[in-house]
């Protein structure tokens, strides 16, 4: 591998996840090889917790993104 | 049930080991290795016969049937680490290791070889060559591991079934059992989802998905494949890591760019 490699590892998905249910469970599809099944709760547990971990790492990444 | 090794069933369980593959045996190799069977055992559906850190003294060659390598975790959920057809040793790795680090267990009704180490022993101290062949079946296994690794860690939910189909459609068809679109597959969506590190409702949805695109059909413990290249693709199916003789049209290399 050379300095010039890039590859698809290296960073944070960029596309994001799709959730279904089936058969009173969520189902959540991606980004890449993720494949979860969760209760209703632990869906909606889950979904909370990205969104707050979201809007922290917006926090985070805003000085370096006006640099 | 025991039964005493008879020549044809030695024979006929030999005759499968490495078949289709890069490297096979000859005659007189499949011959030794068939005398050094001590046992041939019948054992029923979903029989554990070698727990986890269990002492060995034998390894197992699968004639008939389906077994599987297994760990289970501490809360009782259970990942499948290999998956086993006819003509494969199920832990000839055992032989070096002398204990196993997960369990053996046939899925279906099976037919067993059992050979000695010490068996083996003799055997590649009087034929070196047999002695690397033998190991090249264990290499096979860690090329089917690290398959595996790519397939829990890279692909979603629909390619890693997709991957399972065609691995094992491509091994069964190396043992006869296959006829490149439709194989007799005995085992429940729960052993599937235990295998591809999904949950039983993942799979069946998965399974449904597969179905209704008309790409593959897995029903009354039937495969049938309708769209092999497509199955193959979303499987990210590369044959390479099987080592098989001669790959037909079918084994394309779906990584390939």
């Amino acid at each position: 591998m050379t300095m010039s490699d890039e590859h698809k590892n290296a960073g944070p998905f960029t596309e994001g996840g799709h959730a279904v249910a089936e058969q009173g469970v969520v189902l959540l599809e991606g980004p890449d090889g993720i494949a979860a099944a969760m209760t209703a709760d632990a869906a909606e547990q889950t979904g909370e917790s990205l969104i707050a971990a979201a809007q922290e790492a917006r926090r985070q990444a805003g000085p370096v993104a006006r640099d | 049930m025991t039964a005493p090794a008879t020549d044809a069933l030695s024979m006929n369980a030999m005759d499968l080991f490495l078949r289709g593959r890069t490297v096979t045996l000859t005659d007189a190799e499949r011959a030794a290795l068939a005398r050094s069977i001590s046992e041939v055992r019948r054992v029923p559906a979903r029989t554990t016969l070698v727990d986890r850190g269990e002492r060995l003294h034998h390894s197992t060659m699968l004639v008939d049937g389906l077994m599987t390598r297994y760990i289970d975790d501490l809360e009782g959920g259970r990942q499948v680490v290999a998956f086993h057809v006819a003509g494969d040793f199920v832990d000839l790795h055992g032989y070096p290791l002398q204990t196993l680090d997960h369990s053996i267990m046939g899925l279906t009704d099976v037919t067993i070889g059992l050979v000695p180490h010490d068996a083996i022993d003799r055997l590649i101290e009087q034929d070196a060559q047999l002695g690397r062949k033998l190991w090249f079946s264990t290499l096979l296994d860690a090329a089917i591991h690290r398959e595996w690794l790519f397939r829990l860690g890279r692909l979603d939910a629909i390619g890693r079934v997709a991957h399972f189909m065609v691995e094992t459609e491509a091994r069964l068809a190396a043992v006869g059992l296959s006829d490149g679109r439709s194989f007799v597959l005995p085992i429940t969506q729960t052993d599937l989802a235990e295998i591809v590190g999904l949950t039983p409702i993942h799979v069946n949805r998965v399974l449904r998905t597969l179905r209704e695109e008309h790409i593959c059909t897995f029903r009354s413990s039937r495969v049938d494949i309708a769209d092999h290249p497509r199955l193959a693709r979303l499987g990210q199916f590369d044959p390479t890591y099987l080592y098989l003789q001669a790959a037909g049209s079918d084994m394309i290399d779906t990584r390939e760019p």
